[in-house]
C-alpha cells in the first residue's frame, strides 16, 4: 500500500476509537526514522482530557496496542504514539492548524 | 568508602521530582517532563540490566554483579523485547526463524507470559520515548503523557523486580546471552 494512502487509511481509524473512555478526536501521523534508521509512524492524538492528572495506565497502553496492530496489518512501522489532551491543544502547532 | 550505585527506585523519585503529580505554582517545563521520560527509561533499564547480571551470575557477589552489568546494551534488550513484541503481534516484523521455534515451539506453550509481555513492550515504549526525549526537537511531551511514561516505567520495574516467571527469566537469560564481554 502506498504509505500516503496507508497513513490516511490508519487516521481514518484512529479518529474516533474509543478506549476505556478515552476518545481520539484528531490524529496527525508521519513517517519518520528512529536514530539507529529504522522506520517509525510518529502519532499524534488529541484526546479527552484524563479524568485526574493522566489517564488510566491500562487504557492507554491498550490504546497504543490497537494502533500498532493496525499499523501492522496496512504495512506502516512500527507507531510510536504522543497523547495531546484537548485542554493542552493550542500548545501543539499540528492541532491548532 | 561511600558508594553511589544506580538504583531503579532512585531514578523514578527523580522522575517524580521533574514531573510532580501535584505540582506547586507554576507548571515544569517541557524540558523537566523530556527529563522526566528519559530518566524513567533509565529505572527500567537498569532495573533490567540487574536481573539480567544476576540471571547470568546467580551466586555473583555485588561488586561482580555491577560490572557486568555494564555490559548490557540498551540494543541487547531492545532486540530481545522486538521478537516478544513481534511474537505477539504488536511491533511490525518477525523474528528470525530459530528464534520463533525457540520462543514459540511446536509443541507446548509459548515461552512469553504477561510478566514478559509487560516488560518486553514496556521496555520498548520507554526505550522510544527516551530517545525522542533526549534528541528530537520536534517531539510532543505533555503532561498528562509524562505522567502516563512514569506510570508506565513504575509499572515495569516493579514487574521486573518482581517477577519470577520461566518465561521472564528465559527474557533476560535471553538478553544475557546477546550481551558481549566489553574491553571495560
Amino acid at each position: 500500500m502506498d504509505p500516503g494512502v496507508a497513513l490516511k487509511e490508519f487516521a481514518d481509524f484512529a479518529v474516533g476509537i474509543e478506549v476505556g473512555g478515552l476518545k481520539v478526536h484528531k490524529v496527525s501521523s508521519f513517517l519518520d526514522e528512529r536514530q539507529d534508521g529504522e522506520p517509525v509512524t510518529r502519532v499524534l492524538l488529541l484526546v479527552d482530557d484524563p479524568r485526574e492528572e493522566t489517564w488510566e495506565l491500562d487504557t492507554v497502553i491498550e490504546l497504543r496496542r490497537l494502533l500498532g496492530r493496525k499499523a501492522i496489518e496496512i504495512g506502516l512501522p512500527s507507531v510510536s504514539v504522543s497523547l495531546v489532551p484537548e485542554s493542552e491543544a493550542d500548545s501543539v502547532e499540528t492541532f491548532v492548524r | 568508602m561511600p558508594t553511589y550505585p544506580i538504583e531503579p527506585g532512585k531514578l523514578l523519585e527523580t522522575a517524580d521530582r521533574l514531573a510532580p503529580l501535584h505540582p506547586g505554582r507554576g507548571r515544569p517545563s517541557y524540558t523537566a517532563h523530556r527529563r522526566a521520560v528519559s530518566t524513567a527509561y533509565y529505572a527500567v533499564f537498569h532495573a533490567i540490566t540487574d536481573r539480567v547480571a544476576k540471571a547470568a551470575f546467580t551466586e555473583a557477589d555485588t561488586a561482580f554483579l555491577r560490572k557486568v552489568q555494564r555490559w548490557v546494551k540498551h540494543g541487547d534488550v531492545r532486540m530481545v523485547a522486538v521478537w516478544v513484541s513481534q511474537l505477539e503481534g504488536i511491533t511490525a516484523g518477525s523474528p528470525p526463524r530459530h528464534i520463533d521455534a525457540l520462543l514459540r515451539p511446536g509443541s507446548g506453550e509459548a515461552h512469553i507470559d504477561s510478566d514478559t509481555l509487560v516488560i518486553a513492550d514496556g521496555f520498548l515504549e520507554l526505550n522510544e520515548k527516551r530517545e525522542q526525549a533526549d534528541y528530537d526537537h520536534d517531539a510532543v511531551f505533555t503532561r498528562p503523557d509524562t505522567l502516563s511514561h512514569i506510570a508506565l516505567a513504575k509499572s515495569v520495574v516493579a514487574r521486573v523486580e518482581g517477577t519470577q516467571t520461566d518465561a521472564a527469566k528465559r527474557f533476560f537469560g535471553l538478553v544475557a546471552m546477546r550481551s558481549n564481554i566489553q574491553s571495560r
